[in-house]
C-alpha cells in the first residue's frame, strides 16, 4: 500500500522532472533530489547510483549522489556490470529487484563510508520493457530489513529516473544537431556576404577607371587647348556617351545583383502618388525640354498609395526616362492614373517608335533578350536592365507592370499598379515589408 | 577670391589625381596632392588648406581614418573643410563621413568636371 | 543609442542573419536588456555584464561558432569602448 506521503514525494519529484530548465544537467540536479525525498520518507540511503547501459550490455552513463555532494565518478564499480552472470545480475536483467548483502566487491573501497554500508538495493531501469540500467541504493540497514513496499517504492522512483534520463539525452542530441546546423549557416552567410561583397568592389573598381576616361575625354571636348576638327569632335563625343553608358551598366547591374540577392529593403508608407510623379516630371525637365517634348500629368483625385516611395521614384524614372528617349521631338508624353478602390494604376504613354508584337514579350527581361535567344530588341543606347529592374521593383511591392503598343512607330503604354493604402492593407503593413537578413544595400542611381 | 586658396587632393588613382589637379590649377587655385593616407596625414599636420577633397579606398590609410584623425583627435585642424570625393555610395558610408565632420560627399562617377568645380566654389564659399 | 547598445543591435542582426528571428526571442531573455526591435536597443543593467551575458545566451544554443560570430560583429565597436568595460568573451 502506498501511503499518502510517499504519493506527495513521488508527485514532487515528477513534478521537478518537468520543471527543470536546464536539460543537460538533468540528472545532476535530479538525483540528489531524490535522495533528500528518500531522506524524509525514513530512507536513508548513504548514497544512489545510477548506472546506465546500452544494447550490448556496456555501461553508457554512470551518476552518482551521496549526503555531501554529487560526485560523477563512480563509486559503484560498475564496469563489470552482467559481465558476471550471478544471481543478482540475473534477477535484474529479468526486471526484478535484487537485494545485496555480499556489497564488498561492487563498492570502491576508497569510499569514505565503505564500511557502513551492509546492503544494496538494485533496481532495474526499464524502458519500454528492455533494461535500460540500473538504480544502486546503498543502505546502512540489514538486507533483511528491505521490505517490499521499499522496493516497490524504488521501482517507481527508477520510472522517474528513465524519464529524466532520456530528456537529458534529447536535449544533449537537440543541442549537437542545432550547433551543426548554425554552423552550416554561419558558413552559409559568409560565402553569402563574400560574393555580394565581391560584386561591390568590382563595381567600385570599374569605376575609377572609367571615371578617369570619362573626365579626361570631357576636358578634351570641352577645354581642347586647339581647335577640334569635325570629325574628332565626334569621336570624342562618342567616347563620352559609351562611358556614361559603362557606368549606366555597372550601376544597373550592381542593383541586379542586389535585388536578386534579396538584400534590397521594401519600406512601405503611405503617400501621395500623383505628387511624387510631378516631382519626377520636374527633375526629368532638362532632358525633355532638350527634345521639346511636353510632359503631361494629368491630375485626378486619387487615394494615397502604399508602398516605398524611393522605390517607386526609381521606377518612375525609368518609364518616363524611356518614353523620352524613344519619343520623336515635339511630341507629347501623357502620364495618367486609373483606380479601381483597390490598387491605383499609373500608365506612361508616348507616341514615339512603339514596340513590334515580338519584342513585347522580351521587355521585361535582362538585357531584353528572351533565355537562350541572342535576338534582342533595340534597346536605343539603354542598359536593358531598367524594365528588369522596375518589374522586379513593382512585384516586390505587391503591384504590377505591363506594356501595351499597336506596333513599330505607334507609340507605348507602360503602366504599373500599386496598392492603396487601404484600411486592411494598413492593418498587414508587414506583409507589404520586405526587411533583408544581414545588411541592407541600397540602390544606385537610375540613368535616364 | 579664388586664387590662392589652397586645396589638397587625396587621390591613389594616378590618372583621377593628376586630373583633378590640372582641373584646379587652371582655376587658379593653388593645389598639394597625396596618393596615400599617410602622404595625406603628414601634409595637413604641415599646411593649412581651405579644402581637402579626400577619396575613401585609400593605401595605407583610408578616408574615413583620416576624418577621425582630423576631425575627432586634438582639434589642430578641425576646422578644415573636407570634402569626400570617392565612388562609394552606400548609406552606411555616407552616414559615417557626416558624423565624423565631413562638409560634403562627392560621387566622382556621378559628376562631370564642371559639376565637380561648381561644387567645390560652393563648398568653399560656405567655409569663407 | 551609444556604442554598448550600437554593438548588441549588430551583434542581434548578425545572428538574425544566421538564424533568422530566434536571434531576437534568445536576446529578449537576456536580463538587462530591452529589446523593442533589432534597431531599437535599451541597455538598462551594467552595460559590460549584459554585453557578457547577450554573447553567453547565444553560446549556450549554438556554441563556439557563435561567439565567433558575436566577436566579428563587435569588432566595429571594441575601438570605441575602453577594454575596462568589454567583456573577457569578446576579447581575444
Amino acid at each position: 500500500m502506498l501511503s499518502e506521503e510517499k504519493i506527495l514525494a513521488f508527485l514532487k519529484l515528477q513534478q521537478m522532472v518537468l520543471d527543470i530548465e536546464e536539460s543537460n544537467k538533468l540528472l545532476d540536479h535530479f538525483l540528489p533530489k531524490v535522495l533528500q525525498e528518500l531522506d524524509s520518507l525514513g530512507y536513508g540511503y548513504i548514497y544512489l547510483s545510477a548506472i546506465f547501459i546500452d544494447k550490448d550490455l556496456k555501461v553508457k552513463q554512470t551518476f552518482f549522489t551521496d549526503q555531501n555532494n554529487i560526485v560523477s565518478e563512480t563509486v559503484t564499480k560498475g564496469e563489470n556490470l552482467f559481465q558476471k552472470g550471478s544471481e543478482w545480475e540475473m534477477k535484474v536483467m529479468y526486471g526484478e529487484a535484487a537485494v545485496i548483502s555480499d556489497v564488498a566487491h561492487l563498492i570502491n573501497p576508497n569510499y569514505p563510508q565503505f564500511a557502513q554500508i551492509h546492503s544494496m538495493l538494485i533496481l532495474p531501469i526499464q524502458h519500454k520493457r528492455e533494461l535500460a540500467g540500473i538504480l544502486a541504493l546503498a543502505s546502512s540497514k540489514n538486507p533483511s530489513k528491505i521490505d517490499a513496499d521499499e522496493i516497490e517504492f524504488g521501482k517507481m522512483i527508477t520510472r522517474l529516473v528513465d524519464l529524466a534520463f532520456r530528456l537529458q539525452d534529447t536535449e544533449s542530441s537537440l543541442t549537437q544537431i542545432t550547433q551543426q546546423v548554425y554552423t552550416m549557416n554561419a558558413k552559409l552567410h559568409q560565402l553569402d556576404k563574400l560574393k555580394d561583397d565581391f560584386v561591390s568592389v568590382a563595381s567600385h573598381e570599374l569605376r575609377t577607371p572609367m571615371t578617369a576616361i570619362r573626365s579626361y575625354v570631357w576636358m578634351a571636348l570641352h577645354r581642347s587647348d586647339v581647335p577640334l576638327t569635325q570629325k574628332l569632335e565626334r569621336y570624342l563625343y562618342r567616347t563620352l556617351v559609351s562611358t556614361e553608358r559603362l557606368i549606366n551598366l555597372v550601376n544597373d547591374m550592381l542593383n541586379v545583383s542586389r535585388i536578386e540577392a534579396g538584400k534590397v529593403e521594401i519600406a512601405p508608407r503611405s503617400f501621395d502618388l500623383v505628387a511624387l510623379v510631378k516631382d519626377v516630371v520636374e527633375e526629368v525637365k532638362a532632358k525633355a525640354d532638350e527634345k521639346r517634348l511636353q510632359l503631361l500629368v494629368l491630375d485626378h483625385k486619387i487615394p494615397p498609395v502604399f508602398a516605398d516611395s524611393d522605390k517607386v521614384h526609381q521606377i518612375l524614372l525609368n518609364l518616363i526616362g524611356n518614353s523620352i528617349k524613344f519619343t520623336y521631338p515635339g511630341e507629347n508624353i501623357t502620364i495618367d492614373f486609373f483606380t479601381d478602390g483597390q490598387f491605383v494604376e499609373t500608365s506612361v504613354t508616348d507616341n514615339g517608335s512603339g514596340i513590334s508584337p515580338e519584342d513585347l514579350a522580351k521587355l521585361f527581361h535582362k538585357f531584353a533578350r528572351l533565355d537562350n535567344s541572342y535576338v534582342s530588341i533595340s534597346t536605343s543606347g539603354g542598359t536593358g536592365l531598367g524594365l528588369y529592374i522596375s518589374k522586379s521593383l513593382v512585384e516586390l511591392m505587391k503591384g504590377k507592370i505591363w506594356a501595351k503598343s499597336e506596333g513599330v512607330d505607334k507609340g507605348a503604354t507602360f503602366t504599373f499598379s500599386l496598392p492603396v493604402a487601404t484600411e486592411e492593407v494598413l492593418k498587414h503593413a508587414d506583409q507589404f515589408q520586405f526587411k533583408p537578413q544581414g545588411e541592407v544595400k541600397p540602390l544606385e542611381p537610375v540613368a535616364i | 577670391m579664388e586664387q590662392g586658396k589652397r586645396i589638397l587632393i587625396v587621390e591613389d588613382d594616378q590618372f583621377l589625381r593628376e586630373f583633378y589637379q590640372e582641373l584646379l590649377v587652371a582655376e587658379g587655385y593653388n593645389i598639394d596632392v597625396a596618393p596615400d593616407g599617410e602622404a595625406a596625414l603628414q601634409k595637413i599636420w604641415e599646411q593649412e588648406f581651405d579644402l581637402i577633397l579626400l577619396d575613401i579606398m585609400l593605401p595605407k590609410k583610408d578616408g574615413i581614418e583620416i576624418l577621425h584623425e582630423i576631425k575627432i583627435k586634438p582639434p589642430k585642424r578641425a576646422n578644415t573643410t573636407i570634402v569626400m570625393l570617392t565612388n562609394l555610395g552606400q548609406d552606411a558610408v555616407i552616414k559615417e563621413c557626416f558624423n565624423l565632420g565631413a562638409e560634403g560627399y562627392l560621387i566622382k562617377s556621378a559628376l562631370n568636371p564642371d559639376q565637380v568645380l561648381s561644387e567645390i566654389k560652393g563648398y568653399l564659399q560656405k567655409a569663407s | 543609442m551609444d556604442a554598448h547598445a550600437q554593438a548588441v543591435s549588430n551583434i542581434i542582426k548578425e545572428q538574425q542573419a544566421i538564424i533568422g528571428p530566434v536571434a531576437l526571442d534568445q536576446a529578449k531573455k537576456v536580463s538587462g536588456l530591452q529589446v523593442t526591435s533589432v534597431d531599437d536597443v535599451k541597455i538598462t543593467g551594467n552595460k559590460k555584464e549584459v554585453l557578457g551575458n547577450l554573447v553567453n545566451q547565444y553560446s549556450k544554443l549554438f556554441g563556439r561558432a557563435s561567439v565567433e560570430i558575436c566577436k566579428e560583429a563587435f569588432e566595429p565597436f571594441s575601438s570605441k569602448i575602453p577594454a575596462a568595460e568589454i567583456p573577457e568573451i569578446l576579447k581575444n
